[in-house]
């Protein structure tokens, strides 16, 4: 009589063939949420500003203050040379006493594009909402 | 359909949106502000303004007279456009003016100095 065939311990049962998708979907939502921030970190921003028509930007005699952004990042505020958190002060003081001053921000040619935007955001952080804009010697 | 298929898919239609939405620009180092507000993407006609001074609209260089005649065209069609001013922050102030002067005579009166949030 044939004893039953016992069986082999050294074969290997056959794997499963289907991927495995747990590890997939962590991957996969991983890059989602990083692709989410990395655009939401794009967002664009900018000061806003709005130009007289030409030939319609007159600066009125009084009521002005004038700030000049020379090269070098020195800043002049009606003469009197300041760093640009005084301006900042000096600035809401005046438009405390004068809501309607005229904020006319005179740039050297040579001056950095950069410290013109540091200027003109003091301005903003100040409130001042009417500003001229001149560049010297350009 | 599985949770690793929307993911992926999700993904993808993340990916193609922001390709589609991104504009062909030039390298600049924007200036850094604290006050910029954010700008809308729709009606924004991006200017570009390099290191060297050059100008670019929608990819190639253009000169003053240039600028005036593609900004008036687009005004044309659209009186209410925007215009960011994407320049880099080691620009003299003398072509941000010239740059100034053309947007202004060509109509485009509603500027935004693009700037960079994280900077300060």
């Amino acid at each position: 009589m044939a004893r039953p065939r016992r069986p082999n311990r050294f074969v290997r049962a056959p794997e499963p063939t289907e991927i495995p998708g747990a590890s997939l979907l962590d991957v996969g939502f991983l890059l989602l949420i990083f692709l989410m921030v990395a655009t939401i970190s794009q967002v664009e921003q900018g000061i806003p500003l709005v130009l007289p028509r030409p030939g319609a930007s007159v600066v009125p005699a009084q009521g002005v203050v004038e700030v000049r952004a020379l090269g070098g990042g020195r800043i002049t505020m009606d003469g009197a040379t300041i760093t640009l958190a005084e301006l900042g002060l000096r600035l809401r003081q005046r438009l405390e006493e004068d809501p309607g001053l005229v904020v006319l921000v005179a740039t050297e040619a040579q001056a950095r594009y950069r410290h013109l935007v540091d200027v003109l955001d003091e301005l903003q952080k100040a409130h001042a909402t009417k500003i001229s804009l001149r560049t010297e010697g350009a | 359909m599985s949770m690793a298929d929307m993911a992926f898919l999700l993904f993808v239609f993340a990916i193609l949106t922001t390709v589609v939405g991104m504009e062909n620009g030039v390298p600049v180092s924007l200036p850094a502000a604290e006050t910029g507000q954010r700008l809308p993407r729709e009606r924004v006609v991006r200017v570009w303004v390099a290191r060297d001074g050059g100008v670019s609209i929608g990819g190639g260089r253009v000169t003053d007279e240039e600028i005036r005649a593609v900004m008036a065209a687009k005004l044309e069609e659209d009186p209410a456009l925007t215009v960011a001013l994407n320049a880099d922050g080691d620009v003299s102030c003398r072509v941000i003016s010239r740059v100034l002067r053309a947007l202004q005579q060509a109509g485009a009166l509603s500027i935004a100095l693009t700037s960079d949030s994280r900077g300060r």
